[in-house]
């Protein structure tokens, strides 16, 4: 039983990574209906960015910068490159994430080299003497089960980053805004609401979101250029699981899909965690098309 | 008006003036460029087989195949392990299959080409399974999800391929597949036999595509790819219809990878990443323009032409910060290349031609000319 346990926080603290890049992933989809399969490797650009803001300066004010210049560069992409194939059809968008993937991956080559570069583990929190230790320090023991402070922190900043948007969604007139304008945008524009601003907001919020996850995968294994390449599956499925544009359903589905993979992984078999992801997938799609918490699609025609 | 309706040739021509042109300049060597350019000309034949398929699927019925190395490892594979002798059991060479030798014919010359004709349609039949498996549970669902998933199923597949090694031989690769008509010419006329079997092979699947689509059962399958509720609403099953298209272009990709595996003559998971093998065939094809089959053969050259190109530079003296990031250069212009096409042309290089059938241009001719339109008659 403790063995299990062990397990299932494992596959939490893996998972909340997952989560984070669902979320991101789920945050596009919603509000423009395209799967941004360069997802990854913006977090993994943003993540070098954060590496040579370190270089310079300390932790967290490189942190905060770093979701600030994604956010930035999230918005843009969408007004630049987003915006003109938008009338065109649904899938040049998609491709057209495409072609940023491959954009990405070789600006980051040609800047920052393929060599492997070493990512501190986050400082703790302090603000003057008073420190919240999250980060650093003696690994969590409750019984049998141990949890790193590393895992620990991850897991803290996907709540602070769920709680923020849940407010910002639900309690801000942006919030409702962007909501808005995913449900129907023609309808939106009619209330006065500005749709296209609404979409910049929705990519430069992925972006940023983004960024924590690359920065928090970089902290737990090492920064390189192709780090987030086997996450951003694992993250897809999450988002899959979860129902592609439900944010609430994206953490969920990122955090289970990190428990089934430690699970199958530990119980079953070392290699076959990624079959049992899919496996998984599979047969939520089966039973419920859209996910778990995917709104039903109704179409009128 | 003028500049736009000649950019496609000319887009055409520089690249190819560029493939010609480069190795010409930099070997000054006639035979040298020749086989150059067939090697060139086989990789372009090979590609040009999978954007049709891919077109079959996109461009045509409307599915949304982000994994199409998964269908190209298990044709390659697959016609592999139809063509090799069997597996050495004293080497640690390991692989299942090897029915080179059991499948040729003591006359003729079998050994030559019959093992060959048979992988080729063992691969077809063996990724037309594979859709079929992967379709049963997904075509009913959202196009976002088949991406997702076929993407899944492409990792998974390849990951399958590196840790049960006593199948294909694991991540060492399978090495040494025969190749067609080996045994009658010397090595340097067989670059050219390679390419006429390509050449023939992409003649063959560019025939059957066309006659597919221009048939009645294609103009389902493009009014599907329009309008799936008024297709249904019309009678036509759109689950089975969706079914053959997605069916018929697999088993397309698996005769690209059989030919892609005789020709290379070694094949191995790396092979079959998503960059190599599905994102520059999707890029392909929306360079050139999807629901047109021109349009996918256009677009392997042109964006294969690029990629040669970029490689060809490296012969010259260029400044130092490109020398050695010549790969990385290679990626980003591939990128561009994609968002600019899709930002200037989003209907690609040669796009879909609006007409559905001969007979009802006619038909509407004649009604705009008053003409009595007669009833069912042509």
């Amino acid at each position: 039983m403790e063995e299990f346990a062990q397990q299932v926080v494992t596959g939490v603290s893996i998972g909340s990574i997952y989560a984070i890049i669902a979320l991101a992933i789920v945050l596009i989809y919603r509000s423009t209906s395209v799967v941004n399969f360069a997802q990854g490797e913006m977090a993994m650009f943003t993540t070098f960015i954060t590496w040579s803001f370190l270089l310079r300066m300390d932790f967290w004010p490189a942190f905060l910068l770093t979701i600030v210049v994604a956010f930035f560069i999230g918005a843009a992409l969408e007004i630049v490159v987003m915006r003109p194939v938008e009338r065109a059809p649904h899938l040049n968008s998609i491709v057209v994430t495409l072609g940023l993937l491959a954009i990405f991956n070789s600006v980051a080559l040609w800047r920052y080299g393929p060599l492997q570069k070493p990512f501190p583990d986050p400082d703790n929190w302090c603000i003057g003497d008073s420190c919240l230790e999250i980060f650093q320090g003696d690994a969590f023991t409750a019984g049998a089960v141990t949890i790193s402070r590393l895992n620990v922190g991850i897991l803290f900043v996907a709540l602070m980053i769920m709680v923020a948007l849940f407010l910002m969604f639900n309690y801000t007139k942006l919030g409702l805004a962007m909501r808005a304008t995913a449900l129907n945008p023609v309808a939106s524009q009619l209330v006065g609401i500005n749709v296209s601003r609404m979409l910049a907001l929705g990519w430069g919020l992925a972006a940023a979101v983004g960024a924590v996850a690359g920065v928090m995968t970089a902290s737990s294994l090492n920064l390189s250029i192709d780090m987030m390449a086997g996450i951003l599956i694992f993250g897809f499925a999450g988002a899959v699981l979860g129902g592609l544009d439900s944010p609430g359903g994206a953490i969920i589905g990122g955090l289970s899909v990190g428990v089934f993979q430690v699970l199958a992984g530990n119980y079953i078999d070392s290699q076959i965690d990624l079959m049992a992801a899919f496996a998984i997938i599979f047969i939520v799609l089966v039973i419920r098309p859209t996910g778990l918490f995917g709104r039903r699609l109704v179409r009128r025609v | 008006m003028q500049l736009n309706r000649l950019a496609t040739p000319l887009v055409l021509l520089v690249v190819a003036g560029l493939v010609i042109g480069l190795p010409a300049e930099r070997s000054r060597d006639f035979d040298g460029t020749i086989n150059f350019l067939a090697i060139f000309a086989t990789t372009v034949a090979i590609y040009a087989i999978f954007t049709l398929a891919l077109n079959v699927q996109w461009g045509y019925t409307g599915v949304f195949n982000f994994g199409v190395a998964a269908f190209f490892l298990v044709g390659a594979y697959t016609a592999a392990i139809f063509v090799k002798p069997p597996a050495d059991p004293e080497s640690s060479v390991r692989y299942i299959g090897g029915f080179g030798e059991a499948l040729s014919p003591p006359f003729l010359g079998g050994d030559q080409w019959v093992p060959f004709l048979v992988a080729i349609f063992a691969a077809a039949i063996a990724s037309g399974i594979l859709a079929v498996l992967l379709a049963v549970p997904t075509l009913r669902l959202r196009e976002d999800y088949l991406a997702i998933t076929t993407i899944g199923v492409a990792e998974l597949l390849r990951r399958i391929v590196i840790q049960e090694d006593g199948l294909v031989n694991g991540s060492r690769s399978l090495i040494g597949i025969p190749k067609p008509f080996s045994g009658y010419f010397d090595a340097d006329t067989n670059r050219f036999v390679y390419l006429g079997i390509a050449i023939v092979v992409l003649a063959i699947v560019f025939l059957l595509v066309e006659r597919a689509i221009r048939s009645p059962w294609g103009r389902v399958l493009r009014a599907l790819k329009e309008d799936e509720t008024a297709t249904a609403a019309s009678g036509k099953n759109v689950y089975a219809f969706k079914m053959q298209g997605f069916v018929l272009g697999a088993m397309l990709m698996g005769v690209g990878g059989a030919v892609f595996a005789f020709s290379r003559g070694s094949i191995g998971p790396t092979t079959f990443d998503h960059f190599f093998a599905t994102f520059l065939i999707w890029a392909m094809l929306m360079v050139g323009g999807s629901g047109n089959n021109w349009g996918a053969i256009s677009g392997a050259f042109v964006v294969w032409g690029l990629w040669t190109i970029t490689l060809q530079l490296n012969g010259y003296d260029l400044p130092n910060v490109m020398q050695n990031r010549i790969f990385f250069i290679r990626d980003f212009l591939v990128g561009a290349l994609i968002v600019t096409v899709l930002l200037l042309r989003p209907r690609g290089l040669i796009p879909e031609e609006r007409r559905v059938s001969l007979w009802l241009d006619r038909r509407m001719r004649r009604s705009a000319r008053g003409d009595p339109v007669a009833g069912n008659t042509p």
